[in-house]
């Protein structure tokens, strides 16, 4: 019985040590749970065995607009998504602050953008923003089949606002995404995010 | 008949003097303005001297609410690029001087902004046997201006100074020179896996309260808390914080020392990192 005890002592320890902790780069990417638009609950750990993204969104951030405008992150999230690759779009805007919006609104622009994300969630309290240390839209995490965080950083390496420079970009997200794909090494671990700042409350 | 082609003339005409009007303010717009920002170089003294130094400013004047940022922005935003050039012979880019920019920490997510009235000071010497009758300056432009929302802009100004003129003057930006540092300091880093201690070798006059390094380096240093340091005889030990995700040139770092000494006197130092 005392064994036991001990057992789910040290259960609950690490369970509560993984949901709380930071992450970071080359450890498991900590668990969290987010409402969808539709207000279920998607739990992260529960598509470990899947390389997973976290994208950091606000659609009103002229940065994500300009990935988003251009058709360069919805064909990402197409190709990728057709490849087993689940998309988690996040957004951490307070409710009040510039990229939070009402669920109809969120359809409205992922219908006009044509976004395929396999999901949006809505993180209004900001808490697994801060665990994963998101401080721009857009802001890109990328974890392993094992569950762990591989890649943070930004989309590509020129922050800008302009269509145009996607053209001549590197491409971080696709280079990491074709790289695990592939079974090889991620080619980047870190890049400088860039754009909008999160509009946490 | 011949009324009406004389009225389709005179419109013609009308029309050509617009086009040429308008192209003309745009070709030598010295002043760019919308609702957000104004952009503007102004000069400190009324008249050009040659073979002296003319000193200049680029003025950015900031509407209510709204920022730009400092040459490395922080956790977002993107940097405040100036770059000025002239009609002087083998003259270079010149990039004006930065103020020491505000630190603002919004919900964990810390920014280097400028607000208000900013002034960027530089410094240009005509050669006495420069033989044109007009200095021209031109400034090229980009930043991102944000309040709730950020927005991008970018233009070209251009000022010219007729040499044997008096010219407006603006001396304001002279008062700004505090917060620009003059003195340059080398020090030494040690990388730990959280966090950085930078020393600097140096004796200070008065006691040191606080201390504060604004990185040039984007993506090394945690700025959301005041590093520790401390001060043993002519030996400054400052504990920086490292990013979680660090994706700077930690082979090359340079930044603004800022000390706050015991009677709150501030004072700015140039920082080089040496091997």
């Amino acid at each position: 019985m005392k064994k036991l005890c001990y057992l789910l002592i040290i259960f609950f320890a690490s369970a509560s040590f993984l949901v709380g902790q930071e992450a970071k780069i080359d450890e498991t990417a900590p668990d969290f749970t987010l409402p969808d638009l539709n207000g279920m609950d998607v739990v992260l750990s529960d598509y470990f065995g899947k390389i997973i993204v976290l994208e950091w969104i606000n659609f009103d951030c002229p940065y994500v607009q300009k990935h988003y405008e251009s058709k360069n992150i919805p064909q990402m999230q197409e190709k990728y998504t057709k490849q087993g690759v689940v998309w988690m779009s996040i957004c951490s805007s307070a409710p009040g602050k510039q990229g939070y919006f009402a669920t109809g609104e969120i359809r409205k622009r992922i219908q006009q953008y044509n976004a395929k994300m396999t999901f949006y969630l809505i993180d209004s309290e900001g808490t697994v923003g801060k665990k994963y240390g998101a401080k721009t839209t857009p802001h890109f995490f990328i974890i392993d089949k094992n569950g762990k965080l591989i890649y943070a950083g930004a989309v590509d390496d020129k922050a800008s606002t302009d269509i145009e420079d996607i053209k001549t970009a590197r491409n971080y997200v696709v280079e990491v995404l074709d790289a695990l794909l592939s079974g090889k090494n991620s080619p980047v671990k870190v890049s400088k995010p860039y754009g909008c700042s999160v509009k946490y409350k | 008949m011949n009324q009406s082609s004389e009225k389709i003339k005179v419109i013609k005409l009308l029309l050509l003097g617009v086009f040429l009007l308008t192209n003309t303010v745009i070709y030598s717009k010295e002043k760019y303005r919308d609702k957000r920002i104004s952009v503007e170089i102004v000069s400190a003294a009324p008249k050009l001297e040659l073979g002296k130094d003319n000193l200049f400013a680029v003025k950015i004047v900031l509407s209510k609410g709204w920022h730009i940022y400092w040459k490395n922005p922080g956790d977002a935003g993107e940097p405040t690029i100036l770059e000025i050039t002239t009609n002087l012979p083998n003259q270079s880019i010149i990039e004006p001087e930065y103020p020491i920019p505000l630190y603002k920490n919004t919900s964990g997510i810390i920014t280097l902004e400028y607000r208000n009235t900013v002034y960027f000071p530089f410094s240009i010497t005509i050669p006495e046997n420069f033989n044109k009758d007009t200095l021209e300056i031109k400034l090229n432009a980009k930043w991102l201006v944000c309040r709730q929302v950020c927005i991008p802009g970018k233009t070209v100004v251009t000022k010219r100074i007729p040499l044997k003129s008096r010219i407006s003057s603006n001396t304001d930006f002279l008062k700004m020179t505090p917060t620009i540092p003059r003195d340059s300091i080398l020090a030494a880093i040690k990388f730990f896996d959280s966090y950085a201690d930078l020393t600097i070798n140096k004796e200070f006059e008065s006691q040191i309260q606080k201390v504060f390094f604004f990185p040039l380096t984007e993506g090394v240093f945690d700025l959301e808390t005041n590093p520790d340091f401390t001060l043993n005889g002519s030996k400054l030990l400052i504990h920086l914080p490292l990013l979680r995700y660090l994706w700077g040139d930690k082979s090359n770092i340079e930044g603004i020392l800022e000390l706050t000494f015991l009677n709150n006197e501030k004072k700015y130092y140039n920082v080089k990192v040496v091997e």
